[in-house]
């Protein structure tokens, strides 16, 4: 918490973020990591253990379902409709038609979002991710037993995202072009729902961060104009309700945002974290955001599955020098990936205890 | 023919565009000629996008009128437009599903000067060796998402070269994880870290007429 409030500290702090390569590290099968998540945990823990600990987790627990919940979108899951050792993915398909920015103005968002998700999706869904919300204390208190703090067990997104995962990304784009004014009026219904019930679970449970998520909201997806108008006000407002309620926005944000970093300046300072996933000029974004929130990455992907403990341990300790040693957590950007090599992620480690 | 369609193309006021292209059309003008307005819009939209004007929204928002307009012209130029580069075959590699990236490569490749052979997601090796003897394109490009397909496509390369094709075709590579480490592991010829990229590389890399 003294890195996200600018504070100095001993040495640079390492959060680890994975779910499936739990399931590759521990032999579990994808199938049954997806299909239960106790299980899971228990694996994301052994692999925890694994990798040699870090001073702690995005989140304790995963299900494939949550993807549903920000993307509007079918996930293929292992086991279900995959190899059970095949990863589960989302599949990108139209499922939200033009009509439905109508019907989500009509008919209020409380009304259509899970309407939508088990006419469209799966029906179950909500009960399914019911279920994955009612295990969440549990998951804590495993965790607390390896003593490995977790950030945050609630997630969410802006209507864009869920908009654009639902329409697919180019049928999206047309309509902010063709009928601007309709899709603004739907994320304007929208809106009000993407946080609350996040927020509320935070407080149950204790936690100190909330995750905010863009990835297709990203500055270089879109026109300044576009973003201004369909991205910032929203995203703006879901982090100032996650403030007040006195939470840290963790802001996961893929692809690059480097254009309009300057806009994250807005937020209070020591507040919130910013996280990138290797797109986004994070030198830039110490240079702009660095007296005004910590940031976390940017390991790449690809360094983890196809790299050395000594390419990872490099790129930690430069990232160190440029970006720390205040206001900087050592991170993957976004998930670890499913087949990384144990010993590439314990170099993350390796690099913050170095003198 | 007046510049009014490479700026409304440019611009991306798809009405005005349309509107524009039926007149000339209905006026006689060449197709070809045309066509030509309307990659010189693609070209300027392409320069924006190099500059960090335009960022990926134009560029889908542009394909998607570009083809709107050639569908103006006639079935036989929406299916063959303007292929001076020749074929370019494409499709995500087998073990991974995400096609949006692909699709947009593809739908932008086509509105300049490629005809693309979109082969869809899942593509195995027998697939890639298939379409290379079968279209004869100068350039594929392999997309994934997955770094656990960068396996896949360094097989897929492999199994390119061993059946006698891999000299007979340049490949690139694209996709969120993808690097220029991964492109020289997988043994591709180059990666597009974005859209206007691989446009770039492919025009290169498939020469000219």
């Amino acid at each position: 918490m003294k890195t996200v409030a600018l504070e100095a500290t001993d040495r640079t702090p390492v959060m680890l973020e994975y779910a499936g390569f739990a399931a590759a590290a521990t032999g579990m099968s994808f199938a049954e990591f997806a299909g239960d998540p106790l299980k899971g945990t228990d694996a994301m823990i052994e692999t925890f253990k694994k990798v040699g600990g870090a001073d702690g987790l995005d989140y304790g627990s995963y299900t494939p379902a949550l993807l549903s919940f920000i993307w509007l979108s079918k996930v293929l899951v292992s086991g279900e409709h995959l190899p059970a050792d095949e990863p589960w993915q989302v599949q990108e398909i139209e499922l939200m038609k033009p009509e439905d920015y109508d019907k989500i103005v009509d008919m209020g968002w409380e009304a259509f979002f899970p309407q939508f998700l088990e006419s469209n999706i799966k029906a179950g869904l909500m009960e399914q991710f019911g279920g994955f919300v009612g295990i969440q204390r549990e998951v804590l208190q495993k965790w607390g037993a390896v003593d490995a703090p977790i950030m945050q067990a609630g997630t969410i997104t802006t209507p864009y995202e869920m908009f654009c995962g639902g329409r697919t990304m180019p049928k999206f784009i047309f309509d902010l072009y063709r009928m601007p004014d309709k899709v603004e009026k739907a994320m304007e219904a929208a809106a009000p729902y993407m946080a609350p019930q996040a927020i509320d679970l935070t407080k149950q449970l204790g936690l100190p961060a909330i995750w905010i998520g863009g990835w297709r909201s990203a500055s270089e997806m879109l026109a300044r104009s576009l973003w201004e108008r369909f991205v910032w006000p929203y995203f703006k407002r879901i982090a100032n309700e996650v403030l007040d309620a006195g939470i840290i926005p963790l802001f996961h944000l893929d692809s690059s945002w480097t254009r309009d970093l300057e806009m994250f300046k807005e937020f209070p300072a020591g507040k919130c974290i910013i996280s990138f996933d290797g797109s986004t000029d994070i030198v830039k974004a110490k240079e702009i955001l660095g007296d005004t929130m910590c940031i976390m990455g940017d390991v790449p992907a690809s360094l983890f599955s196809h790299g050395t403990p000594e390419d990872v341990y490099d790129y930690c300790r430069n990232n160190i020098k440029k970006i720390g040693p205040t206001g900087y957590i050592i991170h993957s950007g976004c998930d670890i990936p499913i087949d990384a090599k144990v010993e590439n992620v314990s170099a993350m480690m390796k690099a913050a205890e170095a003198k | 023919m007046s510049e009014i369609i490479v700026e409304a193309l440019s611009e991306l006021r798809e009405d005005e565009l349309l509107e524009a292209v039926r007149t000339e059309h209905d006026k006689g003008v060449p197709a070809l000629d045309i066509v030509g307005q309307l990659q010189k819009g693609m070209r300027v939209i392409g320069d924006r996008f190099e500059k960090q004007e335009y960022f990926l929204s134009e560029m889908i928002m542009a394909s998607e009128i570009f083809k709107e307009a050639v569908a103006i012209l006639g079935e036989e130029f929406a299916a063959a437009g303007d292929a001076k580069y020749g074929t370019f075959v494409i499709g995500t590699i087998f073990g991974d599903i995400h096609d949006i990236g692909k699709d947009i490569v593809a739908s932008t490749l086509s509105c300049n000067g490629f005809k693309v052979v979109d082969l869809g997601v899942e593509v195995p090796a027998e697939k890639w060796i298939a379409a290379i003897k079968e279209q004869k394109p100068r350039v594929i490009g392999i997309s994934s998402l997955l770094t656990t397909a960068f396996d896949n496509i360094k097989k897929a390369i492999k199994e390119i070269d061993e059946a006698g094709l891999r000299s007979k075709v340049k490949i690139l590579v694209g996709g969120g994880p993808m690097t220029q480490e991964v492109c020289d592991y997988v043994g591709a010829d180059g990666y597009g870290k974005d859209v206007q990229a691989a446009i770039g590389l492919a025009q290169s890399m498939a020469g000219g007429e």
